[in-house]
Order: C-alpha cells, then sequence, then structure tokens
C-alpha cells in the first residue's frame, strides 16, 4: 500500500562491499521498510493520515519545560477515566460520556527528542537514558514516585505518560520567596521531608539511584502528595558492570552534588541521593540553595573539573573534610585537590568572612552547620519577626534541635556514616511534635500557584526544538546552574 | 478520520454508523514476558513462515549476534537479552520484511542500551563486517556503514514496539553457576559448568528463552548436561527434590527443546558436535517414555484442538459471511502489524489489570452484533488456493491466503467499517491461549 518512497539514497546498497555485506534480494526489501519507518506516513496512497495520535487520547494543555532529553506538556486525557472509558448505559445502546463522569485525568507528557550519535543531526533512535527511565519507571510504584500511566510509541516520537502534579518544590520555594519573604511552615516541612525520604527509601531498597535529586524534581500534586520525579538519570547499582562513575561522568545538578562525586570517587552509593536531600530539607528552611556554587564548565577535552567552587561552597558552611571525621578520604581521587583550595581561597575571596576559626585555612575547622541551622529557623523570614509562630516565635523554631539532627545527618561527609533514607525515617524529628500529616498541604490556607503552563508553545507535534527555557522567573534562586551533562 | 473528527465529542448522533462513535483510542498493548508454544506456533503461523527456513533465520541470526557480541566483548547478559528481543522481533513480523541479519543486528544494538554496554549501531555493523571479512577490515566510521545503520536504527523502533518497553529478560547463566555450584561445589563442577554454559547459549538459538523461567532453564541445562556426560544424576534429582518451585513438564519441555535442536541441527552448536548423535536421540527416547509414563503432554499449555481448530478468517470463514468472522476475530488479520505498518499509534500501558479492563470497556463499541438467520444463495465454488489452505492446513498454503488477506485489508482499516476490529490481539496480549 505504501509504494516504494525513496526519498534519498539513503539506504542505496552502492559499493560492492555493501551487497557483499547483505544480501541482495532480501536487502531491497528492507530498503522499502526501513524507508517506510523514515517516511512519517507522509505519502500514504489513500490521501490524509492524521498524524497527531497522541492528541487522539490526550488534548494538549500547554508547554511546561524542556531539558536535555526533550520536553515535558501538560495534558489532560479525552476519556475521563484513565484507564478506561467512562461509559452510560442507556436503552439505545452504549454511548461514552464526558460529561457526567469525574473529571478529565491530567498527565504530563514527555517527549523524547532522538539521540544524537556524534555531532551530526540525524536520527539515531532511542536514547539510553530514555531506555532506563522507562525501564524504571514501568517496574516502580510507590505513592512518593511518580507513576508512568502509560507510552506512546508514534511514528517518530515517543511519549512517557506520567501523572500530573500541580506543583514542585523549586516552585514553592520560589513562592515562598515572594514579598513578604516567609518560611514554609514547620508542618509542611516535616511531611515534605517524610514523604521525599519515603520515595527515596522505596527506590534505594529497590536498587535504583535517583542521581538527580533537587527541588525541580520532586514534585508536589495539589493533594500535598510528594512524588520523586525525573528518573532520566536515575540507574540501578545493584550490578553495575563498569564502576558507575565510568558510565556517567557526571550526575547530580552541581549545586547538591554530594562531596565524594565532586572528589571523583569511581564508585558511588545511595548517599549521595541523601546528600542531596540534606541540602533539599536546607534549602526548605531558608529558602535558598545552601551550597550554591559555580560550576566549572568541561574543556573542550571533555575532561571533567574539579569543582573547586562547589567544594568551597561546602567547606565555608560545614568545614573541610579530615581523615578523623571521614577515614577513606584520602583515597579520594581529586584528594589533593583539597590542599589547593584553601590557597585558592586565600587569594580569591581573602575579605571573606568566615576567617574567625582558622586563620590560616580559611576554612571553619569544625562544622558551622549547627550556627547556620539556628540562624536560619530563628531568624528565617529575613523580614524579621513577620512571620513568626502562634507564640511570636519564628514559626520554624518548633523544628528545634531534632532538625539540626536530621540535617547534621543528611549532610555528614563520610558517605558510610552518612544517614539512610530508612534510618533518617526513624529520627525523632518525625516522631516528635505533630503528627507527621501525608498532606504536606493540611493547614494551609492559601493555595500555592499553579504550575505555569505556557501557551504559546503546545504544539506537540512540533520537530523541531527551540531553544526555549523556562520563561522569565525573577528571582534569582531560580536561575538553575547549567543542565547537567553527560558523558 | 480527521482532526476534527477526533475533537468533535462523541455523539451517538452525528452518525448512522457505529463507527461515529468517537476516535478509536488506539491499540493498547501490555508486555509478556512469557509464550506458550501453541502461541508461538500460531504466530509463525500468522507470519507465513517457512518452518525450515525459519528455522535457519532464527540460527543464524542467534549466532551472528553471538560473534558480534564475542567480537565486541559483550557480557552475555547482553546476548541474552538481544537473543530474547530477535526472537520475539520475528514472532511479530513476517519474514519478508526485514532481513534477519538486520534484525539480529539490531536486536543487539538496542540490548547494548539495555544493559548499559552502549555501542554505536555502526560500531555493532563493523564488528559484523569485519567478522565475516578478516582480511580487509573495516573501520567503524566507513562510509559502508552509514545506510546499514539507517536501517538498524529503523529496526529499533520496531523493536520496541515488539517488546512493549518492557525491558525484562532473563540471564540464567548467573543462576547456573549457582546451582551447578551448590550441586558439585567449585572445583569439581567446572568441566560440568563448561559443557551447561555452552549448552546455554546453544539454547538461545531455540524459543526456550521466551517460554520458561529462569529456574526451570537453569534446572534443564542441568539436567541434560547430566545426562550427556553420564555423569552426576543423582546430585540433580536430589538437588531438584527440595526445590518446591522445580515443575517437572516444564524441564521436560525445556530439555526435549534443546534436544531437538541438536538433533536437527547436531552442527550448528557448540555441544551438538562434542557428542555422538546417538546420545542425543537416546535420552530424547528416555525423556519421551517418562512423559508418556506421566501422561505429561510435550508442551505445556497445549491444546490440541486449538492447534487444528486455530484457522484464520481468511479461510475458515469461506465466502458467506466474511464480515460476521471479521469481528468473531477481533483485530486480527487487518490488524496485523507489518513492518511497513508505522502509521498507528501504540500504547504501552503497565499495569495488565487496566489494559484489560479499557480493552474490555472498548471491544464493546467496535463490537458488531449480528442476528443470525439463515439464507439459501447459490455458493460459487471458492478458488482452489483457499480450498488448499483450509484443507492442507500446511504452513504453505496458509500463507498464501492470508498474506492476500492481510495485504488487501492493511492501510484502510482506520476508514474502513467499524475501525476494522479492535486490537484485542490474542498475539499481543497473550491473555487467551490456554
Amino acid at each position: 500500500m505504501n509504494p516504494t518512497n525513496p526519498s534519498t539514497a539513503a539506504s542505496g546498497p552502492g559499493s560492492g562491499k555493501t551487497a557483499s555485506f547483505m544480501n541482495a534480494r532480501a536487502y531491497q526489501t528492507v530498503k522499502r521498510s526501513v524507508m517506510a519507518t523514515f517516511e512519517d506516513g507522509r505519502d500514504q496512497s489513500a490521501g490524509y493520515q492524521p498524524k497527531a495520535r497522541v492528541t487522539e487520547r490526550y488534548r494538549i494543555i500547554g508547554f511546561i519545560s524542556s531539558g536535555t532529553y526533550g520536553r515535558v506538556y501538560k495534558a489532560v486525557s479525552r476519556t475521563s477515566n484513565p484507564e478506561g472509558i467512562a461509559v452510560v448505559r442507556t436503552s439505545s445502546g452504549l454511548t461514552p460520556t464526558s460529561s457526567s463522569g469525574p473529571a478529565p485525568i491530567e498527565v504530563a507528557i514527555k517527549k523524547f527528542k532522538p539521540d544524537k550519535e556524534g555531532e551530526q543531526v540525524s536520527y539515531t533512535g532511542i536514547s539510553q537514558s530514555a531506555i532506563r527511565e522507562m525501564s524504571l519507571c514501568s517496574e516502580l510504584r510507590h505513592a512518593n514516585v511518580i507513576r508512568l500511566v502509560e507510552i506512546i510509541l508514534e511514528d517518530k516520537c515517543i511519549f512517557m505518560v506520567f501523572e500530573y502534579a500541580e506543583h514542585d518544590l523549586l516552585q514553592i520555594i520560589h513562592h515562598h520567596t515572594q514579598q513578604p519573604r516567609h518560611p514554609i511552615p514547620p508542618a509542611t516541612v516535616k511531611s515534605i521531608m517524610f514523604q521525599l525520604l519515603n520515595g527515596c527509601q522505596y527506590l534505594h531498597t529497590n536498587w535504583v539511584l535517583h542521581r538527580d535529586l533537587k527541588p525541580a524534581n520532586i514534585m508536589v500534586t495539589s493533594g500535598g502528595e510528594v512524588k520523586i520525579g525525573d528518573l532520566g538519570l536515575a540507574r540501578r547499582f545493584d550490578k553495575p558492570l563498569h564502576s558507575l562513575f565510568s558510565g556517567d561522568k557526571v550526575v547530580v545538578t552541581i549545586w547538591y552534588r554530594a562531596p565524594e562525586l565532586i572528589l571523583g570517587s569511581y564508585h558511588y552509593t545511595p548517599a549521595i541521593d541523601m546528600w542531596a536531600v540534606g541540602c533539599i530539607f536546607a534549602e526548605l528552611l531558608s529558602l535558598r540553595p545552601i551550597f550554591k556554587g559555580e560550576e566549572a564548565k568541561m574543556d573542550s577535552k571533555k575532561t571533567v573539573p574539579f569543582q573547586r567552587n562547589q567544594m568551597h561552597k561546602i567547606a565555608e558552611i560545614v568545614g573541610l573534610p579530615t581523615k578523623e571525621r571521614w577515614p577513606l578520604l584520602p583515597a579520594m581521587p581529586e584528594y589533593s585537590q583539597l590542599s589547593t583550595l584553601s590557597t585558592m581561597q586565600h587569594s580569591t575571596h581573602s575579605h571573606h568572612h568566615h576567617h574567625q576559626n582558622a586563620p590560616n585555612r580559611g576554612y571553619p575547622l569544625s562544622s558551622n552547620l549547627e550556627k547556620w541551622y539556628y540562624n536560619t529557623i530563628n531568624n528565617n523570614s529575613g523580614a524579621g519577626s513577620a512571620a513568626s509562630g502562634p507564640n511570636g516565635q519564628p514559626a520554624l523554631q518548633s523544628l528545634g534541635a531534632e532538625g539540626y539532627k536530621l540535617l547534621a545527618g543528611l549532610l555528614e561527609y563520610d558517605p558510610e556514616k552518612r544517614l539512610t533514607a530508612a534510618q533518617a525515617l526513624q529520627y525523632e524529628f518525625f516522631s516528635s511534635g505533630d503528627r507527621v500529616s501525608s498532606n504536606c498541604f493540611e493547614g494551609i490556607k492559601v493555595e500555592y500557584p499553579h504550575r505555569r503552563v505556557s501557551q504559546d508553545d503546545n504544539d506537540i507535534r512540533t520537530s523541531s526544538l527551540p531553544g526555549t527555557k523556562r520563561s522569565g522567573l525573577p528571582d534569582d534562586t531560580l536561575l538553575r546552574p547549567a543542565k547537567r551533562m553527560k558523558e | 478520520m480527521s482532526p476534527t473528527d477526533a475533537e468533535a465529542p462523541p455523539a451517538a448522533s452525528n452518525g448512522d454508523t457505529a463507527s461515529r462513535i468517537g476516535p478509536h483510542p488506539g491499540y493498547i498493548s501490555s508486555s509478556n514476558q512469557y509464550s506458550s508454544e501453541l502461541k508461538i506456533r500460531r504466530m509463525l503461523k500468522d507470519n507465513g513462515c517457512d518452518p525450515a527456513r525459519e528455522d535457519n533465520y532464527r540460527l543464524q541470526g542467534v549466532q551472528l549476534i553471538d560473534t558480534v557480541r564475542q567480537h565486541l566483548n559483550l557480557p552475555v547478559r547482553t546476548f541474552d537479552t538481544a537473543c530474547t528481543y530477535f526472537h520475539k522481533f520475528r514472532l511479530n513480523f513476517r519474514d519478508a520484511e526485514y532481513n534477519y541479519q538486520d534484525a539480529a543486528l539490531a536486536s543487539l544494538f538496542v540490548a547494548c542500551k539495555v544493559e548499559d554496554t552502549i555501542k554505536k549501531s555502526k560500531d555493532i555493523l563493523a564488528a559484523a563486517y569485519n567478522v565475516k571479512n578478516p582480511e580487509k577490515p573495516a573501520a567503524s566510521d566507513d562510509k559502508i556503514f552509514e545506510s546499514p545503520g539507517k536501517i538498524i536504527i529503523g529496526l529499533e523502533r520496531l523493536i520496541l514496539e515488539t517488546i512493549g518497553f518492557d525491558f525484562r529478560t532473563r540471564y540464567p547463566q548467573k543462576l547456573l553457576v549457582k546451582v551447578v555450584r551448590s550441586i558439585l561445589g567449585p572445583e569439581e563442577g567446572k568441566s560440568f559448568f563448561n559443557i551447561a554454559y555452552a549448552m546455554s547459549i546453544d539454547m538461545y538459538k531455540t524459543f526456550v528463552p521466551i517460554k520458561r523461567t529462569t529456574f526451570s532453564m537453569v534446572m534443564a541445562l542441568v539436567e541434560l548436561t547430566a545426562r550427556m556426560t553420564g555423569e552426576h544424576l543423582d546430585k540433580v534429582q536430589a538437588f531438584v527434590a527440595q526445590r518446591r518451585q522445580y515443575s517437572r513438564p516444564a524441564v521436560l519441555e525445556t530439555m526435549l527443546d534443546i534436544l531437538d535442536l541438536y538433533v536437527q541441527y547436531h552442527k550448528s552448536t557448540n555441544v551438538g558436535a562434542q557428542f555422538d548423535l546417538n546420545r542425543f536421540m537416546d535420552i530424547k527416547i528416555a525423556l519421551n517414555t517418562e512423559l508418556e509414563k506421566e501422561f505429561i503432554s510435550r508442551h505445556m499449555y497445549y491444546c490440541n484442538r486449538c492447534e487444528n481448530e486455530d484457522t484464520p478468517p481468511a479461510t475458515s470463514g469461506s465466502g458467506t459471511s466474511p464480515t460476521a468472522t471479521a469481528s468473531s476475530w477481533p483485530g486480527d488479520a487487518s490488524m496485523r502489524r507489518t513492518a511497513r505498518g508505522q502509521d498507528g499509534t501504540m500504547r504501552f500501558v503497565f499495569d495488565p489489570e487496566a489494559a484489560r479492563e479499557e480493552q474490555d470497556t472498548v471491544a464493546q463499541f467496535y463490537n458488531e452484533e449480528y442476528e443470525e438467520y439463515e439464507v439459501e444463495v447459490e455458493e460459487p465454488i471458492p478458488p482452489p488456493r483457499y480450498e488448499h489452505a483450509e484443507g492442507g492446513g500446511g504452513r504453505g498454503g496458509y500463507r498464501g491466503g492470508h498474506g492476500h488477506h492481510g495485504s488487501r485489508d492493511r492501510g484502510d482499516h482506520r476508514r474502513g467499517g467499524p475501525y476494522g476490529g479492535y486490537r484485542g490481539d490474542r498475539h499481543y496480549r497473550g491473555r487467551r491461549y490456554h
């Protein structure tokens, strides 16, 4: 039905070499079928064929965001039931209905852009990270991990359909920085942390490392359920063939990157996710990334640079790591860089005010984290006592010493001593004080602003990917460092 | 169906036929990890496979995967996955639509991504080429690999479709090591293990890996090795006696499948050449005797009635009521995927329960009900081709009739009255066999 349509000479068995390589007769057949694969059904003999098949099932509301992988759209299902069609039985037969059923189901559709092999921009099939994400998501199921509803395969595109979450932590944090700056209520912080750790514990006990935990990837539904999202960088760690490092050279967005990664560890563990959780916890309290370093770019040879500035930011607050606190520290490939860190820090930041404890090194010998924590919870609004608890106390004070213990346990240098998700869930932080709610918005009267869905680019069909970024957000905390890079 | 139709709210009033219900929700697919022998045969039949050629392509394809992966120093688990995808792919597409070598290499290409041993398509093609032409090796950036590279990538999509984005496969070798060690100990088991391991590679030339669990595969390999070498059969049996998950019918079927391979294709296997053909025959006879004694059928979940009755609409319906037959066999022939049928959207649902529910609900809309009444008509003598297909039931004859039907109906199924049936496809969902 589809006549041979070799629009290009792409698959012509030109050389004798090729002809010997393949059986010539079968080759012709393949040529035809493969060309059809690329033809996208344009020249189907019988007139117009709709291409937008995904749109028959989902109505695209708008564009949410884009990344290295592709783009994400918000959509609603055209049927009113996610896995079935609402049906009304009438005397005259069966009629599907969209009016009397429940509200249409909202989803987030992730459209992968084709992978590139080498420099030239030609379609080279599905990317390995897409395969990883699909194989993981299709097997994982947990209340605190975003659920994959289905995968839709079209002529040239692959769509992953996820359950929709109205908010994410980045958005929520951003909302609280808006004037007047007001802290996230402690009950919300607690609930978010509990659910986040719960999701992590699920992933880790199932041998999955997330490797890109950051506020933007932690979704929150309008019902206050926290869902870990974007498993595009996640992988199993139970039986790696190579060290994890050799697979993807750079993992985790720089501000949330664990010290063992910065120091070039060849192998790593779920502890890297727990460091990121610690950073997220700190950010929920202070509304700023706790270690906001500048990323050193890869040079032209694609060697991974030492992230000096990030290490510096960490050391400023928790002190430089020592052999005593982290016995395996000298075994780290980039260990020698640590000594250069203090000298550099002297020359470029000599005016810095963190000198009092160790005038020769420029970093506190012991951790300043406790100080940071109490400063934050006592003075968390930035607007003085504008946002206070019921008794005139700054609201976050109720998190108390338990909160510090959790934070310090998560931001522990030695990955072996760092809290695991299971341990963290047992902390008194969660068992003391108010009961942890499974709805992190419980008791909050105002509703957070909804996810920004842009209308100017809601054509899920466009194959070109203009350099769209998350559209203009005023606060600098939202200017994320450059996207993670892969090998 | 134009986009505006799709936009329009479903209404019974705007059309006089069932086809106006609304947009067809697309073809749903949930993966299935296991297939029965019956289902495999049915799928091969529907593809119009010539049995002898089918065997050849299967053996040579797996052989190609094996040599290329060894050339590229890829681990056995990549091989396992590649072969599994290759088998599944071949069950879903007609031989005529692709070159088996391309399919084998494309399967390896996908497997590499899945197993974290990523290779570029051209690296794989170059390896395949260099294995064949060791005297004049070519680099992977050679121009000759450009167009075949595109073919591999084109086939990749079809492989994803075939496996339904379920990337899971089984790796029997790992369990094999453990079982042999626990039966014989690490030292004594070595030579035994070498044979069993080679046999596990041979096993991928059969359909066993898409039929059996890891444990059944391993126990079949171990017992067969014991029988081949004439050693340790008692220990194996003692080991088996302690395992509650052991299924004798499954293991028997698997051993016989592997033996069939050795008997028929003695030369194109690793282990076959190491033993006398008579030895395989003797074991086969012993196992068949066991089957008979225990009243176990050669294949599990087999049903002779289905096998015989299982004639497709093109042949079974004869000429009288083509529509009725088509609907009684929903979405079979006209909905068969072919390598050319790229136009439909496929959906992959991961919750089988949900998929089933949706399928049942949707089916109600596309199910046509007929009132049966008898009318006497003069029936022309059907063309001999059909007679042959129906009467003979041979694969060749069947192929003729079916091929005709498929090529005629494909392509206009979406416009055609009532959506050409719903793809509740037996081949695909694999739930209805018994």
